[in-house]
């Protein structure tokens, strides 16, 4: 069985409606509203442009999970180096999931083995976003 | 009145209709954009500008890293009757830059039919496809910028697909009419009016301000007038000329914030077919091929798959 949280947050902050989004692409293909959490070894952290991508095996059981993130000069803005999450890293991803069940999503925070969080922030609006 | 002979009239005919025939593919290559009104309003704030010729030593210092925003951009949502409704972002505080594009009927039939697209979850980009942002969109996109400055020709460089301007200060004319075409960035010079560097600029793609936004037609011209405000603030005054898209010319302000953490922040080199797997549905709408599904592109593996290796 798929060992994940799914979080389904009620209370929609208000401030973010639908505001112009300036990435690569759209944000239609997550759910903004949910949260999942997967917690697994990294198999490659690809520092790239457009977008970053975590790939994680979920140690529930072997699947191997996408996470989009920010591009490398957007993470480096907030500290966030190539070297933050080497192969083979224990880490939880926690992330809008895909809207479609695939194993993927928007990374919206990662927490390392040693109890630290990494401060990514999401590229789509955290709630409240009217697509 | 002379009298000319039948035959030398029919002759005179056929070949004034063979010329006219010859000369008809051409017309295609001829770049048609109508920007007489805003380049007699660029040409009268040249007549009065100030201290036009720049040299090295006069020079405004605007080094370091920048980064552009849509949050300057009015836009429109749809109101609960499905007519467009103008928002405006809390950053923006220009006084000129409350109004949205106002666009004509064909236009805001098109911004309607995106934001209705877009509440049935339908949304697509075609930066998504890696195809340039392009001006005048350029000014919104919230990836890093650098202003290269020289008294001849200013380059303005965006990290997102590392879209170069060239604005050419050397008093030349915009590319002749027969010589152009629509170009990512368009066609552009300018002149300096003290500190301020005022900017034309014709012969663009059309496109969109961003996802969701009004869009533009390739009759887009401008006028920038671009200005350092504080150490930490490059302001662009922009009207927009469109006679496609606007029911008449269009003011707004934006602006570019200076990148301080980190300090030695470097714009690289930015390649987005480096690892881009979002593709547009079946349905219109805008998809990530994951690993291990058919057409995912792996980033790792792109030069080993490439036919140059084959």
């Amino acid at each position: 069985m798929l060992k994940y949280v799914v979080i389904t947050f009620t209370l929609l902050l208000p401030l973010l409606l639908g505001i112009p989004a300036s990435a690569h692409h759209s944000h239609a293909m997550f759910d903004t509203t949910k949260r999942i959490s997967i917690s697994g070894t990294v198999v490659d952290f690809e520092y790239t442009n457009p977008h970053s991508w975590l790939k994680v095996t979920n140690e529930a059981d072997g699947a191997l999970w996408a996470f989009e993130t920010n591009s490398p000069s957007q993470l480096l803005r907030k500290n966030i180096k190539r070297t933050a999450l080497p192969t083979g890293m224990k880490v939880t991803v926690t992330a809008m999931p895909l809207k479609d069940g695939r194993a993927g999503g928007q990374i919206v925070s990662v927490k390392k083995e040693d109890g630290t969080i990494l401060p990514i922030e999401p590229e789509a609006p955290t709630a409240g976003y009217t697509p | 009145m002379i009298n000319i002979p039948l035959s030398i009239k029919v002759r005179a005919i056929a070949i004034t209709i063979s010329t006219c025939l010859c000369l008809l593919p051409f017309q295609g290559h001829t770049q048609t954009v109508d920007f007489s009104e805003s380049w007699a309003a660029y040409q009268a704030m040249k007549a009065h500008a100030s201290n036009k010729s720049m040299t090295w030593e006069r020079l405004p210092d605007w080094s370091g890293v920048w980064t552009g925003s849509p949050d300057y951009l009015p836009y429109y949502r749809l109101s609960s009757d499905g007519k467009l409704n103008v928002r405006v972002s809390a950053k923006n505080t220009f006084e000129s830059s409350k109004q949205a594009a106002p666009l004509t009927p064909a236009y805001q039939a098109k911004a309607i039919k995106v934001l209705q697209d877009r509440t049935k979850g339908i949304d697509w980009d075609y930066v998504s496809n890696c195809i340039p942002a392009g001006f005048p969109r350029w000014v919104v996109s919230h990836y890093l910028k650098e202003f290269a400055l020289t008294p001849n020709l200013v380059w303005m460089l965006n990290e997102e697909q590392s879209e170069v301007r060239r604005i050419y200060m050397d008093g030349r004319e915009h590319t002749p009419r027969d010589e152009a075409y629509p170009l990512y960035e368009g066609d552009s010079v300018g002149f300096w009016d003290g500190d301020t560097l005022v900017v034309h600029t014709v012969d663009n793609k059309e496109g969109t301000w961003d996802r969701s936004a009004a869009a533009y037609s390739d009759q887009v011209n401008t006028i920038e007038r671009i200005r350092k405000v504080n150490k930490d603030v490059i302001e662009d005054q922009m009207t927009v000329y469109d006679k496609m898209a606007l029911t008449k010319p269009w003011t707004v302000t934006f602006q570019f914030t200076r990148v301080t953490e980190p300090s030695d922040l470097r714009i690289r080199m930015f390649s987005c077919n480096e690892n881009n797997n979002v593709v547009q549905d079946e349905t219109g709408n805008s998809h990530h091929v994951l690993p291990g599904e058919v057409g995912y592109k792996d980033p790792n593996s792109l030069s080993e798959n490439s036919q140059l290796n084959k």
